[in-house]
């Protein structure tokens, strides 16, 4: 009897203090996202490798692609270190509303209802959603083909690929996995039906898997990728506009944009999801 | 009607019984005394399989007993062992205690089993403890149910592992009563005691045995007032009054 | 700033509750199931042959020293490339194989803990090791096997949380769709947590009167 009631007493107890945490916080705002990362002297950036060729870990393990350069960009034109910190997809934004991260960029697709909670930069990069699909499900042209009773759409969870799945789909089931990775393995294991990501996931992954997929890389959706920045630092969006602008007449970002997309030498130094 | 052959048992870092052998008569009563550790109990527990042994032959009724699996199972329903901690099932009643020899391995029914197990908890002097649980008995009356249970099976030997050596002194009596009675209808019996009482009174014979061979038998009358061996004299100096 | 919201999970109460029959239906299929396998385990440890003994302990020993997510990811997506496992299946396969592994050592102390003396009286007057078991042994055993029995059903339902990386919707991966659609970690991650509570706690509670009843017929 003393024992249920002490546990009870510990749950409210925990629950009040946190509430009071949070609402303490309101007096800190004082101090700028901005003025912060320049006093850490480093920028701590939120990602979730294996979104390819915007963020992936080559054979050694570090974190590499089109997101992972900008990123790099950002920390030398603030005079910042960079530090990454890999998260689940799903796990992004409550990372950068517990402050963990300072920005997220992991090719994120700047939504409403992201809006609500984040803010995002103007858009540094334009994509849409594709089909990659079981070769076992022939003759599919479009994702209405794909809304049969019985068909398993894979999905990374939190993303708008999720959100467009669960929204578009009436029949067919969705299923969320913790990174696309495991997704798309669902599917080459013969339990999926179909993979909903963005075009150039879609495009490589089918290229690393051309026995068991095939692929519809006309995008039916248009996603604005931005830079998520916690609510309340304007100052923070306003500077990174301003860098995106200059990044793409840069050399730099030519380059970039060439390696990841058009060339991809990289191709041979990231291991195959399997 | 029991015969061991020169057996030889040992455990990992010791010799409990070197080259004992000994052959027991229908009918007869043989009490086995020795200090501890002179193999008394471990011999008895090889004539019913308990212990196995690493050399030598034992019989009983002529079957032997460590040869196969099928022998062994057959010579335990025909010897019955009441051990010093009684080793009652605590969970089952005295009735199911006594019947569940004769219902699982005798295959007999329940209904002619219950009226035999009356009778004999009449026998060791507990009528009416059908219903109770072991932990409500007394060790005196534990004592006498296990009796009891290993006379339901029929066997044509008891053995006793120092069946009072567990007993408050004044519930002894008792026990030793069935085993007197017992013995004087006839019934063989293989006795571990430290009881010189009751050896002296309802034994035929006795072996004395000392680090695991037997030192001396004789009949009981001879052993007590005339041993030979001067080990057996020194012992029986040391427990006589 | 963050301001706390805990009526949003109030829209969400039939997805919760889905998630936690799921969770309950998981739990209890796979406590059944490892306790079969716990009893042929235990059996295999406290045997007479050698085989059955090494095999017994190879398979404790494997399982008690791998993460329960790895096991659940190996054979789901591992032993998923060559049978064609369901998540509900793969995910009782999973907890199963590992309550097993726990149950195998609850049992066998079990029996073990019952005194020898028990068993030399059943061969005493012929009973086969089979009958000693079944008839004496076990019936003994079992009094102190329940309580700990028990609590590792409550530890089951607290692990089964991790089949939500296999999309099995139980009651974690349906507060992590909640999350995900209205980014209010605080709140749903302390709702399930409750909701998680709750169970166990009822459980324990259910636990706790079996033992005192188990106590009052010694």
């Amino acid at each position: 009897m003393f024992k249920k009631l002490s546990k009870g007493i510990a749950i409210a107890t925990m629950s009040l203090l946190m509430a009071l945490i949070f609402t303490g916080c309101a007096s800190n705002e004082s101090k700028t996202a901005m003025n912060a990362i320049h006093k850490k002297g480093k920028i701590v950036i939120g990602t979730a490798s294996g979104y390819y060729p915007f963020e992936m870990t080559d054979k050694q393990g570090n974190l590499v692609g089109y997101d992972i350069d900008v990123a790099k960009a950002i920390g030398k034109e603030m005079g910042v270190e960079v530090e990454f910190q890999n998260y689940a997809f799903s796990g992004l934004i409550p990372a950068l509303q517990s402050k963990k991260v300072d920005i997220v960029i992991a090719g994120m697709t700047a939504t409403d209802k992201r809006r609500e909670v984040v803010d995002f930069t103007d858009p540094y990069f334009v994509s849409g959603q594709a089909l990659l699909i079981n070769k076992n499900y022939p003759n599919v042209k479009t994702w209405q083909d794909l809304d049969k009773t019985g068909n398993v759409i894979a999905v990374s969870m939190g993303t708008t690929a999720d959100q467009t799945a669960t929204a578009m789909f009436k029949n067919a089931t969705v299923k969320k996995f913790e990174g696309s990775a495991l997704a798309g393995l669902e599917l080459t294991n013969g339990n999926a039906t179909a993979v909903i990501h963005e075009t150039p996931w879609v495009a490589i992954y089918h290229r690393i898997n051309p026995d068991t997929t095939y692929a519809i890389l006309e995008p039916f959706t248009t996603e604005n990728l931005g830079i998520a920045v916690p609510k309340d630092n304007p100052e923070l969006v306003e500077w990174l506009n301003k860098f995106l602008i200059k990044y793409k007449q840069t050399e730099d970002y030519n380059k970039a944009y060439k390696y990841w997309f058009v060339d991809m030498p990289w191709w041979d130094l990231v291991p195959p999801k399997k | 009607m029991i015969n061991v052959v020169n057996v030889y048992k040992n455990y990992s870092n010791h010799q409990a019984l070197k080259g004992v052998s000994m052959h027991i008569n229908k009918g007869e009563v043989v009490v086995i005394l020795g200090p501890s550790g002179s193999g008394k109990s471990t011999l008895l527990r090889s004539i019913n399989g308990l212990e196995d042994i690493q050399s030598g032959e034992i019989y009983v009724d002529g079957i032997s007993v460590h040869q196969s699996k099928k022998n062994l199972y057959q010579v335990r329903q025909s010897t019955g062992m009441v051990f010093q901690q009684f080793n009652l099932f605590s969970h089952k009643t005295v009735l199911e205690n006594i019947t569940m020899g004769p219902i699982h391995v005798q295959k007999k029914k329940r209904a002619e089993v219950e009226i035999a197990a009356r009778l004999l908890l009449e026998k060791v002097g507990l009528p009416g403890k059908e219903n109770s649980y072991p932990a409500q008995l007394s060790g005196g009356q534990q004592q006498r149910v296990a009796i009891a249970r290993s006379l339901a099976m029929h066997p044509h030997v008891m053995l006793f592992d120092e069946p009072t050596s567990a007993l408050d002194p004044e519930l002894i009596k008792e026990v030793l009563e069935v085993m007197s009675a017992l013995a004087a209808e006839g019934m063989t019996m293989i006795v571990v005691t430290h009881e010189m009482g009751f050896a002296r009174k309802v034994a035929d014979r006795i072996i004395f045995m000392d680090e695991g061979m037997i030192v001396e038998e004789a009949p009981t009358e001879v052993f007590f007032s005339n041993p030979q061996e001067d080990r057996t004299k020194q012992f029986l100096s040391r427990i006589l009054i | 700033m963050y301001q706390l919201h805990f009526e949003i999970i109030l829209d969400y109460i039939p997805a919760i509750l889905a998630g936690l029959w799921i969770t309950i239906k998981i739990s209890l299929l796979s406590i059944l199931f490892g306790t079969v396998i716990g009893v042929a385990g235990a059996l295999a440890k406290t045997s007479s042959k050698t085989i059955l003994v090494v095999l017994a302990n190879i398979y404790v020993e494997w399982i008690r020293n791998t993460p329960l997510l790895i096991q659940i990811l190996f054979i789901y997506f591992g032993l998923g490339m060559f049978f064609n496992l369901s998540p509900m299946i793969a995910s009782v396969a999973a907890l199963s194989i590992f309550s097993g592994a726990y149950i195998t050592e609850i049992i066998r102390s079990g029996i073990q803990a019952v005194p020898k003396g028990q068993t030399e009286a059943a061969l005493s007057i012929g009973m086969t090791e089979f009958q000693t078991m079944l008839l004496v042994v076990m019936p003994q055993a079992i009094r102190r096997i329940l309580p700990p029995l028990a609590g590792q059903f409550i530890t089951l339902i607290k692990d089964s949380s991790l089949v939500s990386v296999i999309a099995m919707a139980d009651l974690t991966y349906v507060a992590k769709n909640i999350v995900t659609n209205t980014f209010r970690a605080f709140e749903v991650w302390l709702a399930i947590a409750v909701f998680y509570f709750a169970l166990s706690f009822v459980l324990s509670l259910a636990v706790r009167k079996l033992e005192r009843s188990m106590a009052k017929s010694d």
